[in-house]
């Protein structure tokens, strides 16, 4: 079947005003729309900087609320604590004294004992000494009366070397060949006697 | 020794041995080595009293016994060492000489050594014994 231009022409006419129509349908739908959406957007704005608000408030009250419980809570920390240093204190100072006294006690009894057995080496020593002093007395009289025995012992040597000298100077200057004849035969008739020969 | 008794009445110290045995070296040289005779010999090279001890046997013909006799003597002789304080003479030394051989041994020869420092009197040793008779030591036996 063919179709004839004139009805092509107003059915496409027809077609383009439909379309036209739904356009602006959709036109004014799209407007009304947006304009919703505005309205709500300034709801939603209004809304939420009142919560905001609201929230900053509460959150301001509670941070108030949370320092002073801080600060209660810091000065009883504080009150607690010199309560417990005074308590300490006054315990460590019991403490001290007690310890002091206990100190004391063994110290004295220490001295007591230290004194005992010091009075007791005091006495040991002493007697120690004496000992020693003793030996050493009879030991320097024994070392002198060797000095002294061997001191007259040298002297005896030496006074006899002088006279030793002096007698040979003498003799040899007195005696005469005749003299030394008679002495040499005088030893040996008295060596003889004695049996020496 | 009987034979030369004359001989060696004068040998009392070893230096007396001693000069004899040089008389006799020469003798026994003089006789057997050169043409000098016996004679002139002991008239020149020994002393007078040597010579007359021994002449008339040398003469005779044993001139080689004879001083093998004098040195075979010489060597018997019994040495005693003394030690005295003066420088004795031969006087002195033939006292001594006189006493020890009385008194303790015959042939006996002096070796006599002198210390003043003894100041008197003798030391002797004889056959390894010591025997002290000085004044020193008397002096110090008697300050000790």
């Amino acid at each position: 079947m063919e179709i004839s231009l004139p009805v092509l022409t107003y059915a496409t006419i027809l077609l383009t005003s439909i379309l036209g129509l739904v356009l602006g349908l959709i036109s004014f739908l799209m407007l009304q729309l947006l304009r919703r959406y505005y309205t709500l957007k300034q709801e939603y704005d209004a809304l939420t900087s009142k919560t905001r608000l609201q929230i900053s408030k509460t959150f301001e009250s509670l941070l108030s609320d949370s320092n002073k419980l801080a600060k209660d809570s810091q000065n009883e920390i504080l009150k607690n604590l010199d309560e417990i240093s005074i308590k300490h204190s006054k315990a460590y100072e019991e403490a001290l004294i007690t310890g002091k006294k206990k100190l004391e006690e063994s110290f004295n009894d220490l001295d007591m004992k230290m004194s005992q057995a010091f009075e007791g080496e005091a006495k040991n020593f002493s007697s120690m000494v004496a000992r020693a002093a003793t030996n050493a007395q009879a030991e320097f009289k024994a070392s002198l009366e060797e000095r002294k025995k061997e001191m007259f012992t040298r002297i005896d040597s030496e006074a006899f070397g002088i006279i030793q000298k002096a007698t040979q100077k003498l003799i040899s200057k007195s005696l005469s060949r005749q003299d030394h004849e008679e002495l040499v035969l005088s030893a040996l008739e008295e060596a003889k006697r004695e049996g020496l020969l | 020794m009987k034979d030369y008794s004359e001989l060696f009445e004068s040998i009392l110290t070893t230096q007396d041995a001693i000069s004899l045995e040089s008389e006799l070296d020469q003798l026994e040289r003089a006789i057997y080595k050169t043409e000098i005779g016996a004679q002139k010999a002991l008239d020149t090279l020994v002393s007078k009293k040597t010579a007359d001890a021994i002449k008339d046997r040398l003469l005779s013909g044993e001139a080689k016994k004879v001083l093998a006799e004098i040195r075979s003597n010489l060597s018997k002789l019994k040495k005693i060492e003394i030690t005295i304080a003066f420088e004795p003479s031969q006087d002195s030394i033939a006292k001594i000489h006189e006493w020890l051989t009385q008194n303790i041994t015959k042939d006996i020869l002096l070796d006599i050594s002198i210390d003043k420092s003894i100041i008197g009197g003798i030391i002797l040793v004889n056959k390894g014994k010591y025997v002290d008779l000085s004044l020193k030591t008397k002096l110090h036996e008697y300050f000790s």
